[in-house]
């Protein structure tokens, strides 16, 4: 029996070590593909699209423990493969599918309210689909007819958060540095990787290393920091949803209000099943 | 062939295993076990939930094993038999609430590589400190006791220690967002089996300190029978303690040490209640015996053990006595009303490293003389080398038709099970006493 616990003590320590190691560890090459990822996705975004429905009205259709979806602090996420896994128990999530659970998430349903742990919220993290405002089916923008582009119009829809699901005025917009600099507030914050636009506003406050070190790189260019941090393929993949398109490039205000939906990118991956039906 | 007190030992460990189990049970009465272990995520979760569920009840059935009630002796056939699942207990409780964090840390792994490290250091909530203290102190107290050659007395106060990572982690899993926290049945099953292990370890360690579950006798005359061994008999003070030949007791003797016991194999019975130890003098405390003097007192708590049960019966019997191993043989050879008979003749190796060991051979011998089918076998193995299997087939003929008694040194004993086992003789037919961690 000795030896049993001395192996045990060993695999303890030795598995902190691997943790600790691995925390230490920056896959770049991770960061490379998926930033490559993302290109790819530019490629579908170029020929536009623009909202049919919002996530937020589809939510109430998925509203059981084989299919279910949140709304927490206007995203929507897919946690049905997560129900099981959480530690507060399976009922304390299925009773809110196809609803709101931003009280419920951040008060845990306690009459003494507690936060989840930072751990939990980067969990959530990787069951996101989409924005509530952001589309679930799309149609090609070119069969609209394009508008003026107003950038005030822009940056009003900026700061409409509003979970109701919204009815979009299709319109297109072309995305430029200048215009990137200009969202360079907590409030209504962009960046750039490359030539990469990614509106990253709604994800601030869920950002592991603190909103600080997202804001005050808004309207700006974050490939340099993003590749120093040492991000995992995670966090690309978190970013890549963000994305609103390339330089250059036109989209509609909705995209810009909201991130696209993650079925076009394969990476974010769990539980858009939905979304994939729906997306050619 | 099992008799009714061994009958009862295995039913008692089975109903020890169910209750250690049963939290699975109502935990998956009320999650569908089809989602446990697909995808990475719940496979780990339920890995962690189960090694935390699982190796917390184990724990708290561990010190409860541990309080050393008389009544455990009964349900269990034996305090060394209890002690042994007391030990198995703990290791595989070790074991798992090792792996506990381990698998809840890999949960995180596909999710960034800074999450797994993360579980480790939330130093901020009070539920996560205690499980991280619990963890910690009972890996500190576990390596201590197994690796770090203690006296003793300080090895096993060490050891009781062990009831507060137990407490640390009922806190932990109590207050920790959980299954337990949320299934009402499963914070009761821990909060009463956490609380019943603790209050009655505690109780234990009460009533020994303020002497309630032992008995008071005093030193009646302290004799040296050989070099290296000394002698006490102990007379009651009010009640004795009603021993059966082969089983020991724990005693105390406030002038050399208060509250530091030992355990002894009773040697004599003798008329009047009165009982006698033998001890060897080995190490501090053992050499003080002899500085005993006629009148002082004795706390006897007992008696344990059942190594005498079996004997007796109708059949060839060997014992072995490695060293001071002797003392239970003293007392069941003078057990005997009559002389054994042909059919139940006895065959007693007494091994000794030197002559200075040689205690009380003269009683043995006494008995050998008037009873034919008695006989003693002293060896001294510095002069005759080591006493194995083959130098007791010299002496006995077939192995097969009788029943092995073995008392001494942990390794000696190890030893000849092993052998025997070789031989092909049946568990059953080898009873043993070994000097280990009481």
């Amino acid at each position: 029996m000795n030896k049993i616990v001395i192996i045990f003590v060993f695999i303890f320590w030795t598995a902190l070590c691997f943790f600790y190691a691995n925390s230490l560890f920056k896959d770049d090459d991770a960061i490379t593909k998926n930033l490559n990822n993302t290109n790819q996705l530019e490629n579908t975004n170029d020929s536009g699209t623009i909202t049919k429905s919002t996530l937020a009205l589809e939510l109430s259709n998925h509203n059981n423990q084989n299919d279910c979806w949140l709304l927490i602090s206007n995203k929507i996420y897919n946690v049905t493969e997560y129900i099981y896994s959480h530690p507060g128990g399976a009922n304390e999530i299925t009773k809110y599918c196809g609803q709101d659970a931003t009280r419920a998430f951040a008060t845990m349903d306690k009459t003494r309210p507690k936060d989840h742990s930072n751990t939990a919220y980067s969990l959530l993290e990787k069951y996101y689909i989409g924005e509530a405002t952001s589309i679930s089916a799309s149609v090609n923008t070119n069969s609209n007819n394009p508008t003026n582009s107003n950038k005030n119009s822009v940056n009003n829809n900026q700061n409409t958060t509003s979970p109701e699901p919204t009815t979009p005025i299709p319109v297109t917009y072309t995305l430029t540095t200048a215009l990137v600099a200009q969202h360079n507030s907590s409030a209504d914050c962009w960046a750039t990787v490359g030539s990469n636009v990614y509106n990253v506003t709604s994800y601030i406050s869920s950002h592991p290393g603190g909103s600080s070190n997202i804001t005050k790189y808004c309207g700006a260019d974050i490939a340099a920091a993003f590749t120093a941090q040492g991000h995992s393929a995670n966090a690309s993949n978190i970013l890549a949803s963000y994305k609103i398109g390339t330089i250059g490039s036109t989209v509609s205000p909705d995209t810009l209000n909201s991130t696209p939906p993650p079925s076009t990118n394969n990476n974010i991956g769990r539980g858009d099943d939905d979304e994939e039906e729906d997306d050619d | 062939m099992i008799n009714k007190k061994s009958f009862i030992s295995y039913f008692s460990l089975l109903i020890v295993i169910l209750l250690i189990i049963v939290p699975i049970f109502i935990l998956y009465s009320n999650i569908p076990i089809s989602q446990a272990f697909y995808p990475w995520s719940a496979l780990f979760t339920t890995l962690g939930k189960l090694t935390a569920l699982i190796g917390l009840s184990a724990f708290a059935f561990s010190l409860l094993l541990a309080s050393r009630f008389v009544w455990l002796d009964k349900l269990f056939y034996g305090l060394p038999k209890v002690l042994n699942i007391h030990r198995y207990l703990g290791t595989i409780s070790f074991t798992l609430i090792i792996l506990h964090p381990i698998f809840l840390a890999f949960r995180l792994l596909p999710l960034s590589s800074q999450a797994p490290l993360s579980i480790f250091l939330y130093w901020t909530e009070i539920s996560f400190v205690f499980g991280y203290l619990s963890i910690i102190i009972f890996m500190f107290l576990i390596v201590m006791t197994f690796f770090w050659r203690l006296r003793y007395e300080r090895l096993k106060s060490l050891h009781s220690l062990l009831a507060v990572p137990l407490m640390l982690g009922g806190m932990h899993a109590i207050l920790i967002d959980s299954d337990i926290k949320r299934m009402e049945a499963l914070a009761w099953y821990y909060m009463i089996l956490i609380s019943t292990s603790v209050l009655l370890y505690l109780a234990r360690l009460f009533l020994i300190e303020y002497g309630i579950k032992t008995k008071s006798f005093l030193v009646e005359s302290v004799t040296n029978p050989s070099k290296n061994t000394v002698k006490i008999i102990l007379k009651p003070l009010k009640k004795t303690i009603a021993c059966q030949p082969g089983q020991f007791v724990f005693v105390s003797f406030p002038d050399i040490k208060k509250g530091e016991e030992h355990p002894f194999s009773v040697a004599h019975i003798l008329p009047d209640g009165r009982l006698a130890i033998i001890a060897k003098i080995l190490g501090d405390y053992t050499a003080r015996l002899s500085t005993l003097t006629a009148g002082s007192l004795a706390k006897l708590d007992g008696p344990y053990g059942n190594f005498g049960d079996r004997a007796n019966k109708n059949s060839h019997q060997v014992w072995i006595a490695g060293g001071i191993g002797i003392t239970p043989f003293i007392a069941m050879a003078k057990s005997y009303v009559s002389c054994p008979t042909e059919a139940s003749q006895v065959n007693i190796f007494y091994v000794v490293s030197s002559e200075d060991d040689l205690a009380e051979a003269d009683e043995l011998r006494k008995m050998e003389a008037s009873c034919p089918n008695f006989k003693l076998t002293t060896y001294v193995s510095k002069q005759e080398g080591r006493f194995d299997i083959a130098k007791l087939s010299s002496f006995v003929r077939d192995f097969r038709t009788c029943d092995f008694f073995i008392c001494g040194p942990a390794g000696m004993v190890e030893y000849f099970v092993t052998a025997l086992r070789k031989e092909n003789i049946s568990k059953n037919h080898i009873n043993i006493e070994a000097f280990k961690l009481l």
